[in-house]
């Protein structure tokens, strides 16, 4: 029976890697859960494998073996359209480099994943984007283009396109990495809030223990494995 | 749709920010579609011109020519030896005037002389024929006028000089009527000259070079009372399949089959513009090669920047795009940087297409327009669809992570 609080699920999810002849495991048997609107982390230095397991997460990447349930539908069972469209509605991502497009203004680069939505909109996207502008201090920022403003605008530029089409979960991978402290404080606020706010099931995948220890869980992965996971606090549906 | 519309804005504002590598793209292109283009509407123009050149010889025109002209296929025969010798005599024109569908009978004695006046002199040909020949080559005269029945009865040594000859040897047409003209040390009158009828640039018969004295005048030239050919007018179109069949049946009686040629003017239209209808068509084919060069050029720059834009690729695939919106987006990428080279090339073969006509008929007709708008569409589409499939196979996570 699917537990209605289930948003995210990995049944033994492998990864592996052929380098020259030789195979190399990043993931061994990983199982997790995420619920609905938790907050969590992945915790781990570099090459422990986070970055991975949030590719997998975030359906960028497919596991070498084990299954990865989001919201009781089998990803496996699913092509490659599938794929993206549940990408589309389903995630928002933030990522260390912003990753917005240089060449479209920030307006655009918000309004970006309503033009790959497949299905008719129940909202205006520009005033949605301009409202969203607006929420995070960026709407004077709507006509500049992405290179031209500074790292902790990107990241709110970013962040609203991660919010756009109102997906369930936030994925964000070292959402500070590329700022100083004082931009990467108001980040992590901002990312506390899609969570408290939005009520958004929200994953942040890092390296720094203080990032970490904003949220209400922790995934620790170290060599491909998780070792362990506190602070589990599940968030009653309302 | 939205993607569509999407694709495009994002296509030309791509466009804007590269224009040198944009136009050297699709100058290829450019250039392949305005000389397919131009091409064609010089052939086009070529048979308008051609026809109405042979329009200008007058209508319901049969020719009797020595030998077998045409083989059986219509075209001209390739064969050696086609009547060469062979002529026609008096006789056959008095069996030739007796064939009631017959409205004129024009014998032709034809052979190149130099015409002088003064010291000036000029290279043409002697038409040696009959007063019917005007009427019947719609020839008519800008100043003086054309012989007549009556001298080519007398046997004057008279002479109706095509504008050419005029414009060489005298100031203005006026002037030379009542001159006297040397002919190859012949002296002869003139009495009138032609209207201009064009030809002779394209290695045709230079009809305003030509000088018509009445046959029987020019007996000097032609002591043996020999035709090489006959102009013959039929009463109406629907009588040349029967005149023909009359006239074939009158000469079968003097001549083998093989010995003569009773031609239309029409088998002959059709078998000099199927000739530059080949001639054109190669050269069509010439030009369609450097629309593929073109092509190619947009597929390499397509590769180029599949490379350049891997992350931003990644990114789109990251925030929802599928394969088909990726492999949709450097398709419409490549057939809108064609088309930007086909309608260039469209508006430059216009420009040269009107330069031209200044001086030739050429024509730019809407099909060729729509020709080479689709053939832009379909090389865009040929060769960009590889860049294209490359793109949209990327792996999202090997693409957003490519630096």
């Amino acid at each position: 029976m699917w537990d209605k609080l289930s948003m995210i699920k990995l049944l033994n999810v492998e990864k592996k890697f052929l380098l020259g002849n030789e195979e190399i495991t990043i993931l061994h048997k990983v199982s997790l859960e995420i619920k609905k609107q938790e907050y969590v982390s992945i915790l781990g230095p570099s090459g422990s494998g986070k970055s991975t397991l949030m590719y997998i997460i975030g359906l960028l990447d497919l596991p070498s073996s084990g299954d990865v349930i989001i919201q009781d539908k089998d990803t496996a069972k699913m092509n490659d359209d599938e794929i993206s469209r549940l990408r589309n509605k389903f995630i928002g991502f933030v990522f260390q480099q912003f990753n917005l497009i240089n060449k479209l203004t920030v307006l655009e680069n918000i309004l970006l994943p309503t033009i790959y939505y497949n299905e008719k909109l129940n909202f205006n996207p520009s005033d949605r984007a301009n409202e969203l502008m607006k929420r995070f201090g960026i709407d004077h920022r709507a006509g500049s283009y992405p290179n031209k403003i500074s790292g902790g605008e990107q990241q709110r530029a970013s962040i609203a396109r991660s919010l756009i089409l109102d997906p369930d979960v936030i994925l964000a991978d070292e959402p500070t990495g590329n700022l100083d402290s004082k931009n990467g404080n108001i980040i992590l606020d901002l990312i506390d809030e899609l969570n408290k706010k939005d009520k958004k099931t929200v994953i942040v995948v890092t390296h720094e223990k203080e990032v970490s220890d904003r949220t209400h869980r922790k995934i620790v992965i170290h060599d491909g494995e998780i070792t362990y996971i506190k602070n589990e606090r599940l968030l009653k549906n309302k | 749709m939205k993607v569509i519309i999407f694709v495009i804005t994002s296509a030309f504002e791509d466009f804007r920010r590269n224009k040198i590598r944009t136009a050297l793209t699709s100058l290829g292109i450019l250039i392949g579609v305005s000389s397919v283009v131009l091409l064609s509407g010089l052939g086009v123009g070529l048979k308008i011109y051609i026809q109405q050149q042979f329009e200008s010889l007058g209508t319901n025109l049969i020719i009797i020519f020595p030998g077998k002209v045409f083989g059986e296929d219509g075209k001209f025969r390739q064969s050696e030896g086609t009547g060469l010798g062979q002529t026609f005599d008096e006789k056959d024109v008095r069996n030739l005037r007796r064939i009631k569908l017959l409205k004129d009978v024009a014998p032709v004695f034809t052979r190149t002389a130099s015409a002088s006046y003064g010291s000036k002199s000029k290279i043409g040909d002697i038409f040696a024929t009959t007063a019917n020949i005007f009427p019947l080559r719609n020839l008519n005269a800008t100043a003086g006028k054309v012989f007549d029945e009556g001298d080519t009865d007398k046997r004057s040594k008279i002479v109706v000089i095509g504008k050419k000859i005029s414009d060489k040897l005298f100031n203005a047409p006026e002037e030379a009527i009542g001159k006297n003209i040397k002919i190859d040390n012949q002296s002869y009158k003139i009495i009138g000259v032609l209207e201009s009828k064009g030809g002779g640039g394209l290695g045709g018969p230079d009809f305003d070079s030509y000088m018509y004295i009445p046959y029987t005048a020019g007996i000097s030239f032609n002591p043996n009372k020999e035709f090489l050919y006959f102009y013959i007018e039929v009463m109406s179109e629907q009588d040349i399949p029967e005149a023909k069949k009359m006239i074939e049946e009158a000469f079968l009686k003097r001549y083998n089959e093989d010995d003569f040629s009773i031609v239309e003017q029409k088998e002959i239209l059709n078998a000099v513009t199927s000739i530059f209808a080949v001639l054109n068509n190669i050269l069509v084919m010439i030009g369609a090669i450097s629309l593929i060069v073109g092509g190619i050029g947009i597929m390499n720059i397509m590769y180029v920047s599949v490379v350049e834009r891997t992350k931003e690729i990644g990114i789109r695939r990251a925030i929802g795009a599928t394969k088909k919106d990726i492999l949709l987006q450097f398709l419409t990428e490549s057939i809108l940087l064609s088309l930007l080279g086909g309608t260039c090339g469209i508006l430059l073969s216009y420009m040269l297409t009107l330069l031209i006509n200044k001086y030739f008929p050429a024509q730019m007709t809407a099909m060729s327009v729509m020709l080479a708008l689709g053939v832009s569409t379909i090389v865009g589409v040929v060769f960009g669809v590889f860049p294209a499939r490359k793109a949209a196979r990327l792996s999202p996570i090997d693409a957003i992570r490519y630096e």
